[in-house]
């Protein structure tokens, strides 16, 4: 009967491509791969023994609770435990700062819901987190692309393309930035360039999007302030997420900002999911309530630090000399850069076929289109070994394909 | 800072649903009787069977479902799905997803965009029409008998619709137990409305939350079942199915099954907007299924909720004026009431609350300019007998000085 489906897609919709991430993952399964592609922690960090016992808890005391429909807010209890856990960091908020969502992709998709309409223009990092450019893309947003240094997007050339949009009639709706071990440029902004981009949003009145998925996983270095904190105002909107220091399994993420601001998020959510399952959200509430998290975020970055450590020295060891790659303090992920001609997409799937190793092509985080000679590699997923194996792999990969070139 | 001058167009117009809204304002009203949730009884949760199994699952299969999962959902659910379905189905026909909400949210992504028409059904559910709005779709309701949509009606609309220009884009529908009508399609008028879609190319979307929730008679196949076993070719149900009310909301596991396609789309959605359902949630309900536990269960939850409909249906007829008229739905947790034309349900509602009975205006599940006021929803799973038999006689005793 509908014979060409594509007829009746929406324009929205038609000119959609799977993002590249998750294509990879297709390859997930060939056997021996060694796969640095997508930002997956290791399953040896999941805590399945303290679950085991608070699951048994919750479905013994407030198994009604768990399995009946909840506020669309998210569990009034995990809200205060991280308003809490926020507090102790010296952060003033309250529960009613926080609504909980199904992880912090969907409230990417609810903050780009809210404030985008097709056309409107967002800054961005160049690179940024793909799964955000995608989320932004969705709703038709034109996205301005600032360069970075090594703190971060560069504060003159943002503050330039802010005025640029201006006076085009086109106030950017937010500033979207990963302060903490960039994804997937692996950087963390100083004080002071955090303080230099709250100024410039205060100065034209736009949003801040702080994303914070990494943030926790430091392995060396001071712990900086994070925007929400250092405006005050709560003209920033902080996203968290438990998926890189809990379990991705169980999809909990949370929006912390301005009530006016939470209140078009959760109505948005209404129409989207009514609520994350409360199941998860008293797990995770009851784990952090027992205490729990913080010992098992120092034990994983004691396993990713070492994780890091081997891919550095290997990549030391084995990548050509045309190669340079980032030092993050934290985070899951390194990136690579090599000489202008490379081009690491069209070589990803030789690389896999060849060598069996697989990295992300540094143009999709792009949105620009640029960043063809750039790949970004996970270091949290696979073990120490393979880490090392795979870095020898596509050092030979990348060593042939310059050889081959000259 | 002004949020208000940045948030999207749609945003700025975007309202909260009215039930959430209307339960919130009796929230505070002491020993009320509510007849207005549509809460599963949390009796009816098979909570023992999940509590091992979900131990279970984390304790064997930890660091699977504990980690990131696939847009499309898992496949080991999807396997124990498929027998379940009892169809010859694949896994690329089906996507699961956060709750049915989640499903008919991507479903509706993929097919509308602003202004295009959805046809629906006078009453239907309020919360998808909320989905529906805040993707800014023109809803288009078409009016019920016994039955389902009226044919004619249905025709009508269609016809009028095409002349004025207007892109219909589907027709959604909820066949089972209907909420809020109560009603059940008869098996002919199904054919008869799939065949007619067939004829003028328009997608029917069938939410089935409540199917499986029959107490009495014989079950009617599915819009979906009867369009792939009778109709050539058969890609036009797609067809939401829900575990909120089987084995309980706070899962909030549903799945969508249709052409592979659209789902194919429905999952592109899926994995911008939450990447992935509740990996471990999945996996339970995989292995509730393959244990061969749901048979059983809703077994138990029919004769749990029978004697509950079997109580407000007596209480109705024992109480209720003789011109008021309600449906007396084989399964399902809803009823519907027709007030005689003069008597607004709205206001009903808040002299109502003055007497500690709740329950939710029938105006409020018409699409906004298209609402009928003399009719309302009474909710049967909630409560408790003796609740149930002073509720309806206060709510009868109200209707009757109205008279």
């Amino acid at each position: 009967m509908i014979n060409d489906l594509q007829e009746i897609l929406s324009v929205n919709i038609r000119g959609m491509k799977r993002s590249a991430i998750r294509e990879l993952l297709k390859y997930l399964n060939q056997p021996g791969l060694i796969s640095f592609s997508g930002g997956f922690p290791a399953p040896q960090s999941f805590p399945v023994e303290e679950l085991k016992g608070i699951i048994a808890e919750v479905m013994e005391n407030e198994p009604y609770y768990a399995l009946q429909y909840g506020t669309t807010e998210g569990d009034n209890l995990l809200r205060s435990q991280l308003a809490d856990r926020y507090k102790k960091l010296g952060i003033d908020v309250t529960m009613d700062n926080i609504i909980i969502t199904t992880a912090s992709q969907q409230a990417l998709d609810l903050i780009a819901k809210s404030f985008i309409d097709r056309g409107d223009t967002i800054i961005v990092g160049l690179p940024t987190y793909l799964g955000a450019l995608s989320a932004f893309n969705s709703y038709g947003a034109d996205m301005i692309g600032i360069p970075m240094d090594d703190e971060g997007e560069i504060p003159e050339i943002m503050e330039d393309e802010i005025k640029k949009s201006i006076n085009r009639g086109k106030k950017p709706k937010f500033i979207y930035v990963i302060p903490d071990f960039q994804n997937p440029a692996g950087m963390t902004m100083s004080e002071k360039r955090r303080k230099e981009i709250i100024d410039i949003a205060h100065r034209y009145d736009i949003l801040i999007l702080e994303d914070s998925p990494y943030r926790e996983l430091r392995y060396e270095g001071e712990s900086q302030r994070t925007l929400y904190e250092l405006d005050g105002t709560q003209q920033v909107v902080l996203l968290g997420t438990f998926s890189k220091i809990f379990c991705p399994g169980f999809r909990i993420g949370w929006v912390m900002g301005h009530p006016d601001v939470l209140d078009k998020v959760v109505i948005g959510k209404q129409a989207t999911d009514l609520c994350t399952p409360p199941f998860t959200q008293r797990i995770a509430a009851r784990y952090m309530e027992k205490g729990y998290l913080d010992p098992k975020i120092s034990e994983i970055c004691k396993m990713y630090k070492s994780k890091q450590k081997v891919m550095l020295e290997a990549l030391d060891e084995f990548m050509p000399e045309e190669f340079t790659w980032t030092k993050p303090q934290g985070g899951l992920f390194l990136m690579a850069t090599g000489p202008e001609w490379i081009d690491t997409d069209a070589l990803l799937i030789d690389c896999i076929k060849e060598q069996n190793v697989a990295y992300v092509a540094g143009t999709s985080f792009f949105c620009d289109g640029k960043g063809q000679n750039t790949m970004r590699l996970n270091f949290s997923y696979e073990s120490e070994e393979n880490n090392r194996e795979g870095c020898r792999r596509l050092g030979t990969f990348l060593k042939k394909v310059i050889a081959n070139k000259s | 800072m002004h949020y208000s001058d940045s948030f999207s167009r749609i945003t700025q117009v975007m309202k909260s649903s009215l039930i959430r809204e209307l339960v919130a304002s009796t929230k505070n009203i002491p020993d009320l009787i509510s007849f207005a949730g549509g809460f599963p009884s949390p009796a009816t949760f098979p909570y023992q069977q999940l509590a091992s199994l979900f131990e279970e699952v984390v304790k064997n299969e930890g660091s699977d479902v504990l980690q990131y999962g696939a847009s499309e959902g898992d496949i080991l659910l999807k396997e124990q799905l498929m027998k379940w379905e009892g169809y010859e189905l694949k896994p690329e026909e089906m996507v699961i997803t956060v709750g049915a909400t989640n499903a008919i949210y991507y479903y509706t992504r993929c097919l509308i965009n602003p202004g295009d028409v959805i046809l629906c059904e006078a009453p239907s559910f309020l919360g998808t029409l909320v989905t529906f709005d805040a993707l800014e779709a023109d809803c288009q309701s078409i009016a019920m008998d016994e039955e389902g949509i009226i044919m004619d009606e249905l025709k009508d609309k269609v016809r009028t619709l095409r002349q004025q220009g207007k892109n219909i884009k589907f027709l959604y529908i909820i066949p089972d137990f209907h909420n809020p009508a109560g009603i059940t399609y008869s098996l002919k008028r199904r054919k008869d409305i799939i065949q007619y879609c067939i004829d003028n190319e328009i997608p029917i979307l069938e939410d089935n939350p409540y199917s499986r929730l029959r107490f009495y008679g014989e079950s009617v196949p599915t819009f979906y079942r009867v369009a792939k076993t009778e109709f050539h070719p058969t890609d036009i149900v797609t067809e939401v199915v829900s575990f909120s009310k089987i084995l309980g909301p706070g899962l909030r596991i549903a799945y969508a099954k249709g052409d592979k396609e659209l789902i194919e789309k429905m999952v592109s959605w899926q994995q911008k907007v939450t990447i992935t359902p509740d990996c471990v949630a999945e996996r339970v309900v995989a292995r509730f299924l393959e244990k061969g536990l749901m048979e059983a269960h809703l077994k138990n939850i029919c004769e749990y909720y029978r004697p509950y409909l079997q109580k407000m249906l007596d209480e109705l007829e024992k109480h209720m004026p003789s011109s008021v008229h309600w449906t007396k739905p084989e399964g399902g947790i809803f009823l519907w009431l027709t007030l005689p034309e003069n008597i607004n349900a709205d206001e009903l509602f808040i002299e109502a609350s003055k007497h500690k009975v709740s329950f939710i205006p029938g105006s409020k599940f018409y699409p906004e300019g298209q609402e009928r006021f003399n009719t309302l929803r009474l909710n049967f799973t909630y409560s408790t007998f003796e609740q149930i038999e002073k509720g309806v006689c206060s709510l009868a005793e109200l209707l009757k000085a109205k008279l």
